[in-house]
């Protein structure tokens, strides 16, 4: 597990010492090759920076409990979700484990999970399924890291109940109307992934190969599985 | 729908849902992962946070960003629990403005 240095960027210098390479540099400068550094200091950025080191003096908190979450969460992405898929794809019993109890199975790979639970829906030829969190964002992030801006938009937590299957056209995705479509609402204590349909002709791929299939809205039920496009 | 909560957006007309790819920004990561902390810390828990959410007035809740709102909830529990000082945490935020660089201090 390589790590994606972000934590590099975190500003804790002179507390930490644990990033040897930063010694005798004491970051007086911006860091020129972070892009998120061109951007201006919102407020609300600016209110997270105080907030956070007042809760460090308080010791509410300390620097290294939020940067070490911040590695977990970096873990935390479509590609775990997309493990879960292939493996499930490839072994039945995983599959049966899976859909019984979401957050074991992924545990039984090594995902650390810090959601209450997950559940697991399958897709068939005759239903496919589409999670929303109405009320806000509610995700299983452990499997498929943090949702993206539509899953959060106050469109789509509107109109997925509604017209599920308008919403999945501005998506590309069009169904028969012999399939059903089926919503899933996520709350805090119940987040939801999508078990899509393996794709024909990939019959001999390996759990890898059919992982790679696998992207992040399939999860959600926004996209169906295939090879990666270009 | 009076009685509707203001999060309560399920079912109603809305526009185009908007596809752009939004990445998440370094500051808003690292803000969640310290909501995290204080959640697994039992500081506040899930539920808290939402009533938060909810009693935004309706207008604000509608121009709000969603990580603003993330550390506006937060900030309301920490004040509300006497951990943090309002007057103070503005001050602080002020000061780091004026400074304009990402260094708390």
């Amino acid at each position: 597990m390589t790590h994606d240095h972000d934590h590099d960027h975190d500003h804790d210098h002179d507390h930490d010492h644990d990033h040897h390479h930063d010694h005798g540099h004491p970051h007086a400068h911006p860091h020129p090759t972070r892009e998120d550094d061109d951007l201006e200091l919102t407020y609300g950025e600016a209110k997270f920076i105080a907030l956070r080191a007042m809760l460090i003096e308080k010791g509410v908190v300390t620097a290294d409990e939020v940067r070490r979450r911040l590695e977990i969460n970096d873990r935390a992405g479509p590609h775990q979700g997309a493990r879960m898929v292939a493996r499930a794809w490839l072994d039945p019993d995983y599959k049966a484990r899976m859909l019984g109890d979401g957050k074991k199975a992924a545990i039984e790979l090594g995902i650390q999970v810090t959601e209450a639970e997950v559940m697991a829906i399958e897709n068939t030829p005759d239903v496919h399924n589409l999670v929303v969190c109405t009320l806000c964002s509610c995700y299983p992030r452990s499997l498929l890291g943090e949702p993206p801006a539509w899953y959060v938009s106050k469109a789509y937590r509107s109109r997925a109940v509604r017209e599920p299957r308008k919403v999945l056209r501005e998506f590309g995705l069009e169904f028969p109307a012999n399939v059903e479509v089926r919503v899933h609402d996520s709350n805090a204590d119940l987040r939801y992934m999508i078990l899509p349909l393996r794709p024909a002709g990939t019959e001999g791929m390996t759990e890898e190969e059919l992982a790679a299939l696998v992207s992040r809205d399939c999860l959600v039920g926004a996209a169906l599985p295939g090879p990666m496009p270009g | 729908m009076t009685d509707r909560l203001i999060t309560d957006v399920g079912g109603l007309p809305a526009d185009a849902v908007p596809r752009e790819e939004v990445p998440q920004l370094f500051w808003e990561k690292h803000m969640i992962a310290m909501f995290n902390v204080l959640w697994s810390k039992g500081v506040f828990n899930l539920d808290e946070f939402r009533r938060t959410v909810e009693s935004m007035p309706l207008d604000a809740y509608k121009k709000s960003r969603f990580y603003d709102r993330r550390t506006d909830g937060m900030t309301d529990l920490l004040v509300e629990k006497g951990i943090i000082d309002r007057a103070e945490l503005e001050a602080r935020t002020q000061a780091v403005l004026r400074k304009g660089t990402r260094d708390a201090d």
